[in-house]
C-alpha cells in the first residue's frame, strides 16, 4: 500500500499523465466529457474565487492603500512598500520570524526523521509507543499555548524541574529577551515533532526492502546505505517535510499570540503578528495589507528555492 | 538500522544487542516522556485544587481529588453550547469538504478543459497566503452575504481546502483510466461515473481527508474569533478566551479541565480511526 | 453493472447548477469596505432601528435590558437590537466598523475614541435632541465635568456619554501591613518616594531568595496600562509620555527600572493578572484596580482598605492614575435619524445613574449620585470620585494602542533587556514622532 502511494508521489512530482483518451472516441465526444471536467471543478473554482482570490485581490490592493478601517481606503502607490523598508519594528519581525523559521524547522527535521528511523525496527510495544507519541498533535494551538503558559510559569513544572541543575531560584521563560524566543521554539517543536515523525516513517516504509538487500550484497554499510538510498529515495518525503514545515513557521501567529502578546518587547513579535496588530490594533489595515504581500512573496521564493534544491539532489544522484 | 537482522548469534553479538536494547528503550521512554508529561500535566491539573498548581514539591498525582473542577468551568461560560457549535461546525466543513474536493479532485486529474493548468496553479497558490490578509475583505464579503452571526459564516468560508482538492487530485491520479473507459463503454455517464466509480475507490483518502478537516476545523481559532459576536455561536477555542482576560489571573484548573474536554473528541476520533488517521498524514505527504 | 439511476444524477446535476448559480449571483453584491448597507437608511415612516452593543458584564446587561424595554416602551417607533459582545470587543468593534457594519450605539473605552474622532467615525452628542439648552447643560449635571468628561472632548465638543467611568486607586491589604509591624493608615505611603521603603518592608522572600511576597508592584499585562500608570506619574512632573526624551520620563522610567532590577520588588516577570496577585495575598499593596474590584476583593475575603494612588513629592500636577471611561458613541455612519433615536437611548440609561451604582458599582459621576445617600453608604466611593475630580485622561490621541505598544516596548528593553534609560527612550520617541507625523499629515 505504502509503496503504491510512494509511486503516485513521485509520479506526483514529474508531472501528471495526460488525461484519458478514448481510442475510439469521437472528437466531439471527447470534446462533451471534457466539459463535464470543467462542470466538476466549478464549485471549487466558484469557492476559491470568492472566498480566496477576491479577498486576495482586494488585499493586493490594499497594499496600495491607507486604509484605517474607519474611512474607505485612500490609494497612495507604493508608499507602504517603501516605507516598511524602513520600519525598525517590521526588520525586527522579519528577524524574529526568521530566527523561528531556522529554529523549529532544522530541529524538526532532524529528530522527526531520527525517531522515524527509531521506529522502524520492530521492538516491544512500539505500536502504543507511536500513538503516545502522536499526542502533541492532537491539540489545538490554544490549548497548547495554554498548557505551556502553565509548563512555563515562574513557580510551574518546568522551573520545578530545571531550577534545581542550574542553581537559579526561578528562571523567567517567558519574561525574558533570550529565553522566551528560544522558549517557543521548543514549544514548536514539540508540538510538532510527531506529525513529520509520521511522514517521515510513511516515506521510510515505502522505500523497498530489496534495494538494502543489494547494498548488503555490496557491502555498504549502515551509513553507507542511509545516504545512498534512504535519503536519496525519500526525496517526496523530505521535500513535504521541508515545504510544509517551513512555511507554518513562516507564518507563526498562535503561539506568539496567545502566550506572549509578542513580547517581552518585541523579541517574539513574528511578521504575521503585526499583520494582526497593524490591522486590528493599529488602524493600518494598508500597512498590514502590505506586510503580507511580502510574507506571500517570501513564502513563495523559499517554496521554489527549497523544491529546486530538493530536486537537483535528486539528478545529482541518480 | 536499515540492515536485516542476521543469524549469528556469538555471545558479544547478543550482549551487543542487549545494550542496544536497553539504549533505544532508554531513548524511547525519554521521547514518551516529552511529549506525553504535557498532556498528563494538562490532564491532572485539571482535577486539582487550584492552591496545588504550583505546589513544590510538584503534585504529580492530585492530593485533593477535586472533579469537580469540570462541572464549575463549564459554568464559567456556555461551554456546553461552545461544544455543540464546535461540532455543528466540524461537521458541516467536513462533508462539505469531502464532497467538493472529490468532485474537483476528479476533474483535475482525469479531464482537459481550457484553463485546468491555471485553474490548479491558483488552487495550490491559495496554501500559500497568509491568513491574516484574508481577514478583513473575508468578514466584509461575509457580512453582505448575512452570514455574520449565524452558522453559515463560522461554515462556508471553511468549507472547501485547497488541500483537500490537491489531496484529491492526487489520488484520483493514480485510478486506472481503463476501469473509467470500461464504464463509459458500458453507458455510465460521467457523473454516474463520479459517483458509483470514482467516490467509492476515494474512500480510504476521503476517510483521512475527513479526519484531517475535522482537526482543522475544531481546532480554528482565528476566524471564528473574528466572525461571531454572539456568545451563543461561539467554538470552544473562542470560548476558552474567557479565562485569558487582562483583568483576571488565569485559573488553571478551569483552563485546563476545558482544554481537556475540548481535546477529548480529536482523541476519540484518533483512536478509533487511527488507521485511517495515520494514512492519512501518510497521504498529505503527497502535498508537497 | 454500472447501471444507472437517472433521477439520482438528475439531483446531483440539480445540485451543482444550484450552487454555481448561488455563487454567481453572490459575486456582484460585494461591496467595498466602508460602504454602508442600504437598510441603515430606513425610509421615515418606518420604526427607526438602533443597533447597540455592549461589552459583557452581566450585572449591567441585566439592567440594561430592563431600561431597554422601558426605553422601548416610551418610544414605539424605536426598536433597539441590544447585542453584548462576550469577549475581544475591541477587535470586534474595529472590524464591524471598518466592514461598515458597525452598530449605531457602542459603549467602549477611550482607548480608541481619538482614532473614532480623528476618522470621523463619531459624532458630537446631540444635546438638543435630549432636551438640552446647550452641551453645557448636559455637563453641568456632571462632577468635575472638566476631569470627568475630559477624555470625550475635542475642540469643545462633547463626543461621547459615560456609561461607567473609573479611576484606579490603591487596594491595601490590612493583614499584611500587620504581619510587617505596619499600620495601613498611618504608614500608607503618599509619595512614590516613600513607596520604595513602604514596599520593601513589605516584601518576602524564602530561602532560595525567591520572591514569595511583594509590598507593591505596577501592572504589565497591557501595554495600554502604560499611559495609565506610567504616564500619569511622567504627567506629575509635568512632563508628556509623548515626549519622552525629557528629564521627567527618564526619572519615571528609572523608578521602574530599578524597582525590578535594582531594589528587585517586583517586575513583568511576576505579574499574573490586575486583581488575582492581590486577592491570593501575593501582593500586600495594589494600585491598578478601579471601584469595579471592589466586589472582587470582597469575595475574596481580603481585609482591606483603599487608598489615593501616590504622587512624586516635587510634583507639578497632583493628579494620580488615569481616569479612563467607557462612552456611549454613536457611528457616524448611521442615518441621522437613527443618530437621534441612539442619542435618546444612550441617555435614557445614563440618566439612572444611582440604581446602576447600586446594582452594577459602576460609577457615573453625575451630581445628583454624589449627593444621593445611597452614594454616602458605599464605602470609599467617594474616595474615586474625589481622585477624578483633580486626575486626567491619557492623551487622546489617534492610534492610541499603536503608542501604548511603543511604550511597553521601551519599558522591556530597559527592564528586561537592561539597554540604557535615554537610548531606550530615544526609540521610543522616534517611534512616537512617526506615529503623530502621520496622523497629522492627513
Amino acid at each position: 500500500m505504502a509503496e503504491k502511494q510512494l509511486t503516485a508521489n513521485t509520479q506526483a512530482y514529474t508531472g501528471s499523465r495526460p488525461a484519458s483518451m478514448h481510442k475510439t472516441g469521437m472528437r466531439s465526444l471527447f470534446f462533451r466529457r471534457n466539459l463535464y471536467g470543467l462542470f466538476f471543478v466549478t464549485p471549487a473554482m466558484l469557492f476559491f474565487l470568492i472566498f480566496n482570490l477576491y479577498p486576495m485581490l482586494n488585499g493586493l490592493y490594499l497594499s496600495f492603500t491607507e486604509y484605517t478601517l474607519l474611512k474607505p481606503p485612500v490609494f497612495i502607490g507604493i508608499a507602504n512598500y517603501t516605507g516598511l523598508l524602513d520600519n525598525k519594528e517590521f526588520l525586527n519581525g522579519l528577524q524574529v520570524t526568521a530566527a523561528f523559521v531556522l529554529g523549529t524547522t532544522i530541529p524538526k527535521w532532524l529528530l522527526s526523521l531520527a525517531l522515524a528511523l527509531l521506529f522502524l525496527r520492530p521492538f516491544w510495544g512500539r505500536e502504543t509507543f507511536k500513538v503516545l507519541y502522536f499526542t502533541p498533535t492532537l491539540l489545538s494551538a490554544v490549548v497548547i499555548s495554554m498548557v505551556w503558559k502553565l509548563l512555563l510559569n515562574p513557580n510551574g513544572l518546568v522551573n520545578a524541574l530545571v531550577t534545581p541543575w542550574v542553581n537559579r531560584s526561578e528562571i523567567f521563560w517567558l519574561a525574558h529577551s533570550k529565553l522566551t524566543p528560544m522558549a517557543l521554539m521548543v514549544v514548536d517543536n514539540w508540538a510538532g515533532i510527531s506529525f513529520f515523525m509520521v511522514i517521515w516513517i510513511a516515506g521510510l516504509v515505502g522505500i523497498p526492502r530489496e534495494f538494502y538487500e543489494a547494498a548488503l550484497i555490496d557491502g555498504a554499510g549502515r551509513w553507507q546505505s542511509f545516504w545512498h538510498i534512504t535519503l536519496p529515495l525519500l526525496r517526496p518525503t523530505t521535500l513535504f517535510v521541508v515545504v510544509v514545515s517551513t512555511i507554518g513557521a513562516l507564518q507563526a501567529f498562535s503561539l506568539q499570540f496567545i502566550m506572549t502578546r509578542g513580547g517581552p518587547s518585541n523579541v517574539t513579535t513574528t511578521v504575521a503578528l503585526m499583520v494582526y496588530n497593524y490591522g486590528f490594533n493599529y488602524f493600518r489595515m494598508g500597512v498590514a495589507a502590505t506586510m503580507s504581500v511580502y510574507m506571500f512573496v517570501v513564502i513563495i521564493i523559499i517554496t521554489i528555492v527549497q523544491i529546486r534544491s530538493v530536486r537537483s539532489e535528486e539528478t545529482s544522484y541518480t | 538500522m536499515m540492515t536485516p537482522t542476521t543469524s549469528r548469534h556469538s555471545a558479544t553479538h547478543l550482549v551487543t544487542r542487549g545494550l542496544r536494547n536497553v539504549l533505544l528503550y532508554a531513548v524511547v521512554i525519554v521521547g514518551l516522556l516529552v511529549f506525553c508529561i504535557p498532556v498528563y500535566y494538562m490532564a491532572t491539573t485539571s482535577i486539582k485544587a487550584e492552591a496545588e498548581v504550583f505546589a513544590i514539591p510538584v503534585h504529580w498525582i492530585p492530593h485533593e481529588f477535586k472533579p469537580q473542577n469540570y462541572p464549575e468551568a463549564f459554568a464559567a461560560a456556555p461551554f456546553a453550547r461552545y461544544f455543540y457549535n464546535s461540532t455543528v461546525v466540524a461537521i458541516a466543513v467536513v462533508f462539505s469538504t469531502l464532497f467538493f474536493s472529490a468532485l474537483a479532485g476528479y476533474g483535475f486529474a482525469k479531464f482537459s478543459f481550457p484553463g485546468k493548468t491555471l485553474f490548479f496553479l491558483f488552487v495550490l497558490s491559495t496554501l500559500m497566503i497568509p491568513f491574516q490578509i484574508l481577514l478583513i475583505p473575508l468578514y466584509v464579503l461575509v457580512y453582505h452575504l448575512g452570514w455574520t452571526n449565524n452558522y453559515a459564516g463560522l461554515i462556508i468560508p471553511g468549507a472547501l481546502t485547497a488541500f483537500g482538492v490537491f489531496l484529491m487530485r492526487q489520488f484520483c491520479l493514480t485510478l486506472p483510466d481503463e476501469l473509467l473507459d470500461a464504464a463509459r463503454i458500458d453507458g455510465c455517464s460521467e457523473p454516474g461515473i463520479f459517483w458509483r466509480i470514482v467516490l467509492p475507490l476515494l474512500k480510504p483518502p476521503l476517510a483521512s481527508l475527513a479526519i484531517i478537516t475535522f482537526l482543522g476545523s475544531w481546532n480554528n481559532f482565528l476566524w471564528p474569533l473574528i466572525v461571531v459576536n454572539k456568545g451563543s455561536l461561539f467554538t470552544l477555542p473562542v470560548g476558552m478566551t474567557v479565562f485569558t482576560q487582562p483583568m483576571r489571573a488565569p485559573y488553571w484548573t478551569y483552563i485546563m479541565a476545558v482544554s481537556t474536554v475540548s481535546t477529548v473528541p480529536v482523541v476519540v476520533v484518533f483512536l478509533a480511526l487511527q488507521k485511517y488517521f495515520i494514512q492519512g498524514v501518510v497521504l498529505s505527504g503527497m502535498k508537497g | 453493472m454500472y447501471s444507472l439511476r437517472r433521477s439520482r444524477l438528475a439531483v446531483l446535476f440539480a445540485i451543482i447548477v444550484v450552487a454555481a448559480v448561488l455563487a454567481a449571483c453572490v459575486a456582484p453584491r460585494l461591496a467595498p469596505a466602508g460602504v454602508r448597507p442600504p437598510e441603515a437608511g430606513a425610509p421615515a415612516e418606518k420604526k427607526v432601528k438602533v443597533v447597540y452593543w455592549a461589552h459583557n458584564f452581566e450585572p449591567r446587561v441585566t439592567l440594561d435590558q430592563k431600561y431597554i424595554a422601558e426605553f422601548m416602551e416610551q418610544n414605539p417607533n424605536i426598536e433597539v437590537e441590544y447585542e453584548v459582545i462576550p469577549s475581544d470587543f475591541d477587535a470586534k468593534l474595529r472590524t464591524a466598523l471598518a466592514a461598515g457594519t458597525g452598530p449605531d450605539l457602542f459603549a467602549q473605552w477611550n482607548g480608541d475614541i481619538g482614532t473614532f474622532y480623528a476618522q470621523d467615525a463619531i459624532v458630537p452628542v446631540n444635546a438638543e435632541a435630549l432636551g438640552f439648552g446647550s452641551q453645557k447643560e448636559l455637563m453641568d449635571l456632571y462632577v468635575s465635568p472638566d476631569n470627568t468628561l475630559q477624555g470625550a472632548m475635542f475642540d469643545g465638543k462633547l463626543y461621547g456619554i459615560p456609561n461607567e467611568v473609573s479611576i484606579y486607586a490603591c487596594y491595601v491589604n490590612k493583614k499584611l501591613f500587620e504581619e510587617a509591624g505596619l499600620d495601613a493608615d498611618a504608614h500608607f505611603p503618599e509619595t512614590w518616594e516613600e513607596m520604595v521603603d513602604v514596599a520593601t518592608k513589605l516584601t518576602k522572600r524564602d530561602a532560595d531568595d525567591k520572591l514569595v511576597q511583594q509590598g507593591f508592584d505596577f501592572d504589565y499585562g497591557a501595554s495600554v496600562w502604560m499611559f495609565l500608570q506610567w504616564g500619569a506619574m511622567v504627567r506629575q512632573l509635568g512632563g508628556s509620555e509623548l515626549e519622552v526624551t525629557t528629564p521627567e520620563a527618564e526619572k519615571v522610567m528609572q523608578y521602574w527600572v530599578d524597582w525590578s532590577n535594582t531594589w528587585k520588588l517586583g517586575g513583568p516577570a511576576y505579574w499574573t493578572g490586575q486583581v488575582d496577585d492581590f486577592n491570593a495575598g501575593r501582593v500586600a499593596i495594589k494600585c491598578a484596580m478601579g471601584s469595579w474590584a471592589k466586589p472582587l476583593v470582597e469575595e475574596a475575603g481580603i481585609d482591606y482598605t483603599l487608598k489615593k494612588v501616590p504622587v512624586w513629592e516635587n510634583a507639578v500636577n497632583k493628579n494620580h492614575f488615569d481616569i479612563y471611561a467607557y462612552f456611549h458613541m454613536v457611528n457616524s455612519k448611521s442615518a441621522p435619524e437613527v443618530q437621534v433615536a441612539a442619542w435618546k437611548l444612550a441617555w435614557y440609561l445614563d440618566s439612572h445613574p444611582i440604581d446602576y451604582m447600586v446594582n452594577t458599582g459602576l460609577l457615573q459621576p453625575q451630581k445628583v449620585l454624589a449627593e444621593s445617600q445611597e452614594f454616602k453608604d458605599i464605602l470609599y466611593m467617594d474616595l474615586f470620585l474625589d481622585e477624578m475630580s483633580v486626575s486626567m485622561y491619557s492623551p487622546r490621541v489617534e492610534r492610541f494602542t499603536e503608542i501604548a505598544d511603543v511604550l511597553a516596548r521601551a519599558r522591556d528593553r530597559s527592564i528586561v533587556e537592561g539597554m540604557a534609560i535615554p537610548e531606550s527612550l530615544a526609540t521610543a520617541q522616534e517611534e512616537i514622532d512617526a506615529i503623530l507625523a502621520e496622523s497629522e499629515s492627513k
